[in-house]
């Protein structure tokens, strides 16, 4: 590769690119897909665990939310409604992971990152999948446009190696 | 994610094997609530201890059950599972409104001792 080759950085950098149809049974590959690609990392398992959660939740999010089509079939729509992408990234010894879609959006981010909103109708959900990802994460990131979709980005640092 | 229940007296074990997650929780919702109906159980014993995910999907599904119990007077106690997953069941606040146990024997040996005292 020419230098242009070199862009995702040092020799240890690492990228993935996920494109999927936003339907449940995904959520469950991407979550694989991505406790793999961070197991390159010193992560210990229970931060492995904290990982596979925050990202499912920011994927379910998709398949829940994004999509107003799917969502009133129950969050299962077959995937004709949308997509979702996953981009995963190792540098500098830290993961960052983004889920993005095309949907709907969200008005208010603030509003939405408060535990416990939500605006599902089905009464047991609670409303905490940022506060999850939050949690979960060193660093989460929402950015998001009504009517044209949503990106969330999730940087982890194993603890092992990361600043104390 | 598979279930496996089973009925004594006023009790119902439900052993639940995999993934809680937003792909499994309607069905794990439907099928608990059935078999309670059922078996016209009281309360409720949910065995997680190979449950190798949950999100907050899952564990809305095990607080929505909880919510049901509470309506008719029943207890909801769980059977925890192993490693970074009751960690997780842990922050989600699952100590602070249900009996844990480490396993199933001494879930069901609490229950007798209760039994006993009451
Ligand atoms: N990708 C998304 N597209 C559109 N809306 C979203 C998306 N992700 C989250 N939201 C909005 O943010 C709210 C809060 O999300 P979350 O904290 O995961 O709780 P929950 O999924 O239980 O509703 C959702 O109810 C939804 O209104
Ligand atoms: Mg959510």
């Amino acid at each position: 590769m020419g230098p242009e080759g070199s862009a995702a950085g040092g020799p240890d950098d690492n990228t993935m690119e996920l494109r999927l149809p936003a339907r449940q049974g995904n959520v469950g590959v991407v979550r694989v897909a991505v406790a793999a690609f961070a197991s390159a990392l010193p992560f210990t398992l229970p931060e492995l665990e904290e990982l596979r959660v925050a990202v499912s939740e920011a994927a379910g999010n998709v398949v829940l939310h994004a999509y107003p089509d799917l969502d009133a079939a129950g969050g299962d729509g077959g995937g004709d409604g949308g997509e979702m992408v996953v981009r995963a990234r190792s540098t500098g010894g830290a993961l960052v992971v983004e889920v993005s879609d095309t949907g709907r959006g969200i008005a208010d981010v603030a509003a939405a990152r408060q535990p416990e909103f939500t605006t599902s109708r089905d009464p047991e959900h609670l409303g905490l999948g940022f506060t999850f990802m939050e949690r979960f994460t060193d660093a989460l990131e929402v950015e998001s446009a009504p009517g044209r979709g949503t990106r969330v980005r999730m940087t982890k640092r194993p603890r092992a190696t990361g600043t104390p | 994610m598979e279930l496996e229940c089973e009925a004594r007296g006023a009790r119902l074990i439900v052993r639940v094997t995999g993934d809680l997650d937003l792909s499994s929780a309607a069905a794990f919702r439907s099928r608990v609530d059935g078999w309670l109906a059922e078996s016209r159980s009281r309360d409720l014993l949910l065995n997680l201890r190979h449950v190798s995910f949950i999100d907050s999907v899952g564990l809305g599904a095990i607080l929505g059950r909880l919510r049901g119990l509470q309506r008719t007077g029943g207890q909801l106690a769980i059977v925890e599972p192993e490693g970074p997953v009751r960690a997780i069941l842990r922050i989600g606040g699952i100590d602070k409104v249900a009996t844990l146990f480490p396993s199933e024997r001494a879930a069901v040996a609490a229950w007798e001792a209760n039994e006993r005292g009451a």
